[in-house]
């Protein structure tokens, strides 16, 4: 898989592995935190300081949920959709080279994904909440999670971690690339 | 004893957290008239970000970067706080305000929480 950087600002994967492209179609679904109370409560956090009064705390939660969470809420729902929209429009293409070692398949589809310089920050937003998703639900990063003795690491867990540490790359880029951006 | 106000609406929907704030798009918060007080207005609030073992240095630091128009050693230096100590005093001012940067530091779901100063 090859980047290039586009005129407006923005990336352009090249030759990306349907795999990977598929991995990220999954973008919803590894965001999704409504089964966990726990990834809920990390995605939306009290805004007061725990050490805060007690009750002033309880007040600024009740005011918290009822107007701003839902602006964070949208906010995520439009920069999902608009990461959907730039997967959607991804074109399809063989591979024009693969070194003689690879082990892809030379037939098999790879993807171009073009991401504008105006959904830099969408992708970037995604891209993490997905990483904070995956790292509560499989215990990420495994370093500091190994499992118990005499239990076996599962292959999820595993994935999972790949995943993690794949997406973990393309934030960088994006970092790079929003970098340039600011004064 | 003075009531610290609730969140003011009309003061949060002014930048789209997702797409952050360069500092710019950041207007005047609406002071609500039936709680705000003197004592509310001169008191200063500190925007705290906490240690997240998920987010991503360079990451932090942008954000820092976008939400409040720090330069990159700036953003560093208070990332780095955030990294070994735990948490970082990255801003203290005017609650509304405080408000507003931390629902864009939430946006990019940094761990990000107000206290009285």
């Amino acid at each position: 898989m090859d980047l290039l950087p586009l005129e407006d600002g923005g990336l352009r994967f090249l030759e990306m592995p349907k795999g990977f492209y598929d991995q990220l179609a999954q973008l919803p679904e590894l965001c999704d935190a409504d089964d966990d109370p726990l990834v809920a409560e990390r995605l939306a956090p009290s805004p007061m300081d725990p050490e805060e009064d007690p009750k002033l705390r309880a007040e600024a939660e009740e005011d918290w949920e009822s107007f701003v969470q839902p602006e964070l809420d949208a906010a995520h729902d439009r920069a999902m959709q608009v990461v959907m929209e730039d997967l959607a429009a991804a074109k399809p293409s063989l591979p024009e080279t693969l070194e003689s070692e690879s082990q892809e398949d030379p037939e098999e589809p790879h993807f171009r994904l073009d991401i504008p310089g105006d959904h830099l920050d969408q992708w970037f937003h995604v891209l993490n909440r997905a990483r904070i998703v995956m790292a509560m639900t499989h215990r990420l990063p495994i370093s500091e999670n190994p499992p118990d003795e005499g239990e076996q690491l599962s292959l999820q867990r595993l994935f999972a971690a790949h995943l993690s540490d794949s997406l973990a790359h393309i934030l960088e880029l994006l970092v790079v690339q929003m970098s340039r951006d600011l004064p | 004893m003075t009531r610290i106000p609730h969140f003011s609406p009309s003061a949060i929907s002014t930048a789209d957290p997702v797409r952050g704030g360069d500092g710019g798009t950041i207007t005047a918060p609406v002071k609500s008239p039936e709680t705000d007080t003197d004592a509310d207005l001169d008191q200063p609030w500190k925007v705290i970000v906490y240690n997240d073992p998920v987010n991503l240095m360079s990451f932090v630091t942008l954000v820092l970067r976008k939400v409040f128009g720090y330069n990159e050693e700036r953003a560093q230096t208070l990332m780095m706080e955030v990294h070994m100590k735990g948490r970082s005093i990255v801003w203290t001012g005017a609650r509304e305000k405080a408000e507003l940067y931390v629902q864009q530091l939430q946006g990019f779901q940094l761990l990000a929480a107000l206290k009285r100063a």
